[in-house]
């Protein structure tokens, strides 16, 4: 039901796609999207509380070995897995109950959109708000908002083929 | 007894949390620019080789300007060897007396926009790279140094990165101070700890000073802004850099023969000197 070896290999494609493309992708020191949280946004909705700790910990390891960051990946993305369901229940409520993926189906796409948001944004902030440590507070500011918001655009249009392969 | 294993199944996750939490927050707290160094370069081991890939198709675009500096580069070369060969014959230096190994490579991932920058090269243990040595601009501006090699890549410490110091001089008037990036702008740098009296301008050039990573007289930027400092006891200079560090493609390794020596003898009454 999990979808196991669709899942292992979406985890492998968001890693690579991180620290080959968008790490590489210099548009401007605003935008740097951390584009591999859609693999938590993505996770199974019936997935225990207790897995979605073990993958988020065990994604944000990886990106740590290949940012060559010693941990700031794992602080941002431990805690949006720690949230998701939390917010899930907030923003969506009785709507995912039936549905394997938190997209499509049932699920109003604007209640969606907002759940990816509010995930990426929290992944955002606590990564940029460690890195910088206070200093350059409005450019920090401005850094996390721009970047949110082009890695929400990234993981609703993730969502959407996702959603075909794995349905 | 019942109650205690719901209460237990209860707070696992969230105590889980906690754990993996403060285990990541002590962990990038007592990093030092060593620890991301390795950890880029066991990373390198899986994604180097498809970088290189990528590096060498983005090489194509930049082949015309980089002859030209190439050639250049040679002009000045060839003027300074024929010199040098003219006072060899002379007999004033000892020819053959080189305290620095000069080699080439190319860099194959690169960042700036990072409060600790780094860039990896596609040279390594097995091309007698070592962590240290100098990394140069095709045009001689300053770049960064090695940190830490694996067998084929290595890790550089690039300028802009907070964890980044040298130390850097007038070329007119030989005040020294150092070079620090204050993690804004990866086209500037400060150059502190100089004297309020130094007579700097606008426009004066910055090179480097000797050290066992650096050769002297390397040029690192040009003074873009001067102001005293609040205690009115130092001036605080901005730099604008002479390497653009955001297309750094091939560069020069330096190898000062006498680094170990320089080091060492520096470390037995400078203890605090460079971690």
């Amino acid at each position: 039901m999990y979808r196991v070896v669709e899942y292992v290999i979406f985890f492998v494609a968001v890693v690579l796609l991180q620290a080959l493309l968008f790490d590489n992708l210099l548009f401007s020191s605003l935008i740097m999207p951390l584009y591999y949280v859609v693999f938590v946004v993505l996770l199974p909705v019936k997935m225990s509380h207790f897995w979605l700790l073990v993958l988020g910990t065990l994604l944000g390891v990886t990106m740590d070995v290949s940012m060559g960051t010693a941990g700031l990946n794992t602080i941002a993305t431990a805690a949006v897995a720690f949230i998701r369901p939390m917010t899930m229940n907030l923003l969506m409520g009785k709507d995912v109950a039936h549905e394997n993926i938190p997209y499509g189906g049932a699920i109003d796409p604007r209640s969606f959109i907002l759940f990816a948001a509010m995930l990426v944004f929290v992944h955002h902030a606590l990564f940029y708000g460690f890195e910088s440590l206070g200093s350059h507070f409005l450019y920090t500011v401005g850094k996390i908002v721009l970047s949110s918001l082009a890695t929400t655009i990234l993981v609703v249009l993730t969502a959407r083929l996702f959603r075909r392969i794995v349905e | 007894m019942y109650r205690l294993t719901l209460i237990l199944k209860r707070i696992a996750v969230p105590l889980l949390f906690i754990v993996v939490e403060i285990l990541a927050i002590s962990k990038y707290s007592s990093a030092t620019s060593f620890t991301r160094a390795r950890l880029l370069a066991i990373s390198n081991g899986v994604t180097g080789a498809v970088n290189e890939s990528f590096g060498s198709v983005g090489a194509y675009f930049s082949l015309r300007s980089e002859n030209d500096v190439l050639t250049q580069r040679i002009l000045e070369l060839e003027a300074q060897l024929a010199t040098r060969q003219e006072v060899a014959e002379r007999g004033e230096v000892e020819a053959g007396n080189v305290p620095y190994l000069f080699s080439q490579a190319r860099v194959i991932k690169n960042s700036v926009f990072a409060q600790y920058n780094y860039f990896t090269i596609n040279k390594g243990r097995m091309d007698d790279v070592e962590p240290n040595m100098a990394v140069l601009t095709p045009d001689g501006f300053v770049a960064g140094y090695v940190l830490d090699c694996s067998e084929r890549y290595s890790v550089c410490m690039s300028v802009a990165n907070r964890d980044f110091t040298m130390g850097g001089k007038g070329k007119n008037n030989e005040f020294m101070g150092s070079i620090a990036w204050n993690g804004d702008n990866y086209r500037r740098v400060n150059l502190e700890n100089i004297p309020h009296y130094a007579p700097f301008a606008k426009g004066d050039t910055i090179i480097s000073t000797i050290s066992y990573r650096f050769p002297p007289d390397r040029i690192i930027g040009i003074v873009e802004e001067f102001e005293s400092s609040e205690d009115k006891m130092n001036s605080h200079l901005t730099v604008r850099l002479a390497a653009d560090l955001s297309r750094l493609d091939r560069v020069l390794l330096v190898k000062f023969l006498g680094g170990e020596e320089f080091k060492e003898l520096h470390s037995t009454y400078e203890p605090e000197e460079e971690k």
